[in-house]
């Protein structure tokens, strides 16, 4: 008959051997992030150092790309389409996070509304945009109508201007619902007893929400702020098809696709891609980091 | 909405921004001829429909997208699957670096990886073939797919497994009987992500996609880019371009309601 002990023992063993079992998944889907993700990053490092005909370079494409004026325009519009756009989508979306939050008639709409927006795919709002902001589109003919505009050329050019606002307000247009919607699942997951207890105590709207309601969102806003600029700093589709200048991705996928191999613009497109990930991460980390910080003071 | 005007005016601001541009977008579809100095078109037909599914030949690139979202949602789904049931029902040692390591290419621009994993297709033999392009976006789509379910499983009691076990099930039985719908709305989400991220794919496509081989997204771009499309046909393109996505959205929505209403039931 088996003890109590080897009983447990058993149970322990079993125990272990399920968890070696249920890691084997875990260790899969490890595998294949190494070689479609770390690896292809890992290829883009090393080429980043070489030349096309493979002649090792060290830093002297990452200097040569540093000192390109293509380079350094399209880092600083990158940075500004991207803080213009995270810092516009945030305060927007905790505004609307915040009015959508209690109960009301319609609520249901514009939750849906909220998700539809969610659901259009990049190129199809880039498209709607240029239909409807355009100096041709709709909203030019409808001011033209109001007598607002005396002719198209009144009104502003903002896909074709360097300052990117076409590319800001689609960003926006596409962001703030979804930082939106996550945001209220975090505000419907806090309880109000603390706000409540304020209000009672006389404090005022705006303090209330800058002392207890900001606070409490503040890991959240740090982790959609992560996707967020991952997804603005990282995107292709919108600056290159409604901006008139070079971002960094878009300046790398047209060295990559549009030069001839052996010229040293080819080989600028790896290091300029390296200096996109390295960028990204560093901002990422820190967002993150701060964000667990938030997180666990809240807790 | 009683009470709050601020609010009030912020939900209607918010209703006005999304629904405006979708009004003209619809109009312009169904327009013939529409000049500028008009604020309506001359006449409303089906004909920019009609144009654009013969010239592009629609029903073959849709088709081609579904088949291609539809494999993505399902390869992720297998991958990310086992691995977010282990993260949100266990907790171990270095928990937190294996969801930073999943989650790292959502954090990375696409394009690093696109320059580099051309030469990890080519050395395994699959450059541009349906394969390349399906592990081209499931290795950015695998992520979202774990961060939905992960929190769904931390909800997700694994004793219930263990008592189907003992009733004779078998383990793919368990999977299809007992997991999958315990988890029906967190699946429903995290499928509706996955698709429509794959569906609004242009980049991985452009690079990856076999020759000849035409999705939504890759007849889109260039008829933006180039804006050589008249303005009627490219807004039918546009909304036929989104329709799929938005009745996915509305299925896993329904999903997401029947649950809760066979919820509140029981």
């Amino acid at each position: 008959m088996p003890t109590s002990l080897s009983r447990k023992h058993e149970t322990v063993s079993d125990g272990m051997n399920r968890m070696k079992k249920d890691l084997i998944p875990v260790i899969i889907s490890s595998l294949i992030t190494i070689i479609f993700f770390l690896l292809p990053v890992g290829i883009s490092v090393k080429k980043s150092f070489f030349t096309f005909g493979g002649e090792f370079v060290g830093l002297d494409n990452y200097i040569m790309t540093f000192e390109s004026k293509p380079f350094q325009e399209a880092l600083i519009y990158t940075s500004k389409i991207t803080v213009i756009s995270i810092v516009v989508i945030m305060v927007s979306s905790v505004i609307l996070a915040m009015a959508i939050r209690r109960t009301f008639i319609g609520k249901k709409l514009t939750l849906f509304l909220l998700q539809f927006d969610v659901a259009m795919p990049s190129i199809t709002c880039a498209s709607m945009m240029l239909i409807v902001m355009s100096q041709t589109g709709f909203t030019s003919s409808l001011f033209y109508n109001l007598g607002i505009l005396t002719d198209y050329s009144k009104y502003p050019n903002i896909f074709s201007g360097s300052q990117g606002y076409g590319v800001i307000l689609t960003i926006v247009w596409m962001f703030v619902p979804y930082i939106a919607l996550s945001l209220l699942a975090v505000l419907h997951s806090i309880s109000n007893e603390q706000e409540d207890q304020a209000a009672t105590l006389g404090v005022g709207k705006i303090k209330r929400f800058f002392y207890i309601t900001l606070p409490s969102l503040k890991s959240s806003i740090a982790y959609t702020s992560v996707l967020c600029f991952a997804c603005v700093f990282g995107s292709y589709e919108l600056p290159s098809l409604l901006g008139s200048r070079h971002t960094l991705v878009t300046l790398a996928y047209h060295y990559y696709n549009d030069t001839v191999m052996t010229m040293p613009e080819y080989m600028q497109s790896y290091t300029i891609s390296i200096i996109l990930f390295v960028i990204t991460s560093v901002v990422s980390g820190i967002l993150m980091y701060y964000s667990l910080l938030a997180g666990r003071n809240q807790q | 909405m009683k009470g709050n005007p601020i609010r009030t005016v912020i939900i209607m601001f918010t209703i006005l921004v999304i629904v405006y541009p979708l009004i003209p977008l619809f109009i312009q579809s169904l327009a013939g001829n529409w000049a500028y100095e008009d604020l309506f078109p001359d006449s409303l037909s089906f004909d920019n429909y009609a144009e654009i599914i013969d010239v592009y030949n629609i029903p073959k690139v849709i088709l081609n997208s579904i088949i291609l979202s539809s494999a993505v949602v399902l390869v992720s789904l297998v991958i990310a699957l086992l691995p977010a049931k282990f993260i949100g029902t266990r907790n171990f040692k270095g928990k937190a670096a294996v969801q930073v390591f999943t989650m790292m290419p959502v954090m990375a621009p696409a394009i690093v990886v696109l320059f580099g994993i051309g030469r990890v297709f080519a050395t395994m033999g699959v450059y541009r073939t349906y394969l390349s392009l399906v592990l081209a976006e499931v290795v950015f789509l695998i992520p979202y797919m774990i961060m939905v379910l992960v929190p769904v499983f931390r909800n997700y009691d694994p004793g219930i497994e263990d008592q189907a076990a003992t009733l004779g099930l078998g383990k793919l039985s368990i999977l299809m009987n007992v997991t999958l719908p315990s988890i029906r709305s967190g699946l429903a989400v995290s499928c509706m992500y996955v698709f429509i991220a794959s569906w609004a794919t242009y980049l991985a496509v452009s690079m990856y996609a076999p020759i000849n081989f035409e999705t939504m997204g890759l007849i889109m771009y260039p008829a933006i880019r180039f804006g050589q499309v008249p303005q009627g046909l490219l807004s039918a393109l546009t909304i036929i371009f989104f329709i799929p996505s938005l009745l996915f959205l509305f299925i896993s929505t329904w999903i997401m309601g029947t649950d809760k209403v066979n919820n509140q039931k029981v």
